[in-house]
């Protein structure tokens, strides 16, 4: 085995592993949004597959990549991803908050008062 | 001016990255579209300090490097409990004060609470953030401040260069 093949292999082994990770970390977001009791604790586990999942899989397949322009259009897609995926997971809970659906807080605590009341 | 000739430069290398072609007539023709870019977005009022922060490049990647961190941990933290291993979830809801005067790092801090699982900031008026986290702890860590110091750090770099 020369060189090159010991680093072929190297860099095989890192990206399907994490490409699995990432594979992994989605469904353990799909189970938690099954299995979590109310709407605010099923955004955190959307927030694992946003994360986890979406970093998992990109630069997975980034260092899959047979060339370095493949691999920078993924990382950029894993940029806007990341940007992305908070503005939409605090719409989401804003307009949720907003509407009038409250969380099921710990101890049956209510949750906090706006500022300004 | 600078302003305008970095955002240039950042559009012709996304635009390299992206293409992929090197051929003279496309490299030209590209040269034309960034400048036609450019030019568009000064008349639309679009470059600023605020919309292209350059100076914090670099102290944003160090902080990117960070966070990265503190997200493998908190995923970490939600699957167990999502997949029952860890402790059960105790959700709380706070609202955390934030010190970062300028607009851009009180996003950047909102954001950066949201992308960490197991806190997400539901609603964001004035200074102040109401943070719903899946564990007790997550709230603590926040008031503890260390994200919210780090933030300031760049909150700190980014007035700076304006006064």
């Amino acid at each position: 085995m020369t060189a090159a093949d010991i680093l072929d292999l190297g860099r095989n082994v890192l990206g399907d592993g994490l490409v699995f990770l990432g594979a992994f970390a989605t469904l353990v977001g799909a189970i938690g949004l099954l299995r979590l009791p109310d709407f605010y604790t099923r955004a955190h586990a959307g927030g694992v597959t946003d994360t986890a999942g979406a970093i998992g899989i990109l630069v997975g397949l980034a260092i899959l990549s047979p060339d370095l322009l493949t691999a920078l259009k993924l990382l950029i897609v894993l940029v806007v991803a990341l940007f992305a995926s908070p503005t939409s997971c605090h719409a989401l809970a804003r307009a949720a908050f907003r509407s009038g659906i409250r969380p099921a807080l710990d101890g049956d605590r209510p949750p906090p008062p706006q500022p300004g009341e | 001016m600078i302003q305008r000739i970095l955002l240039g430069v950042a559009f012709y290398f996304l635009w390299i990255g992206l293409s992929g072609h090197f051929s003279p007539f496309l490299v030209a023709t590209s040269l034309i579209s960034v400048v036609g870019v450019v030019l568009l977005l000064t008349h639309l009022g679009l470059v600023a300090r605020q919309f292209q922060p350059f100076s914090l490049v670099v102290p944003l990647v160090i902080y990117w490097g960070w966070l990265l961190v503190e997200i493998v941990k908190s995923n970490i933290d939600v699957a167990r409990c999502v997949l029952g291993l860890g402790r059960p979830a105790t959700p709380s809801m706070a609202w955390i004060e934030t010190s970062q005067k300028s607009e851009l790092c009180r996003t950047l801090y909102g954001n950066s609470i949201t992308l960490t699982p197991g806190t997400f900031t539901v609603l964001a008026e004035g200074d102040r953030f109401l943070v719903h986290a899946l564990h007790r702890e997550g709230i603590a860590a926040l008031q503890d401040g260390e994200m919210d110091r780090r933030c300031l750090a760049l909150d700190e770099k980014f007035r700076g260069r304006i006064a």
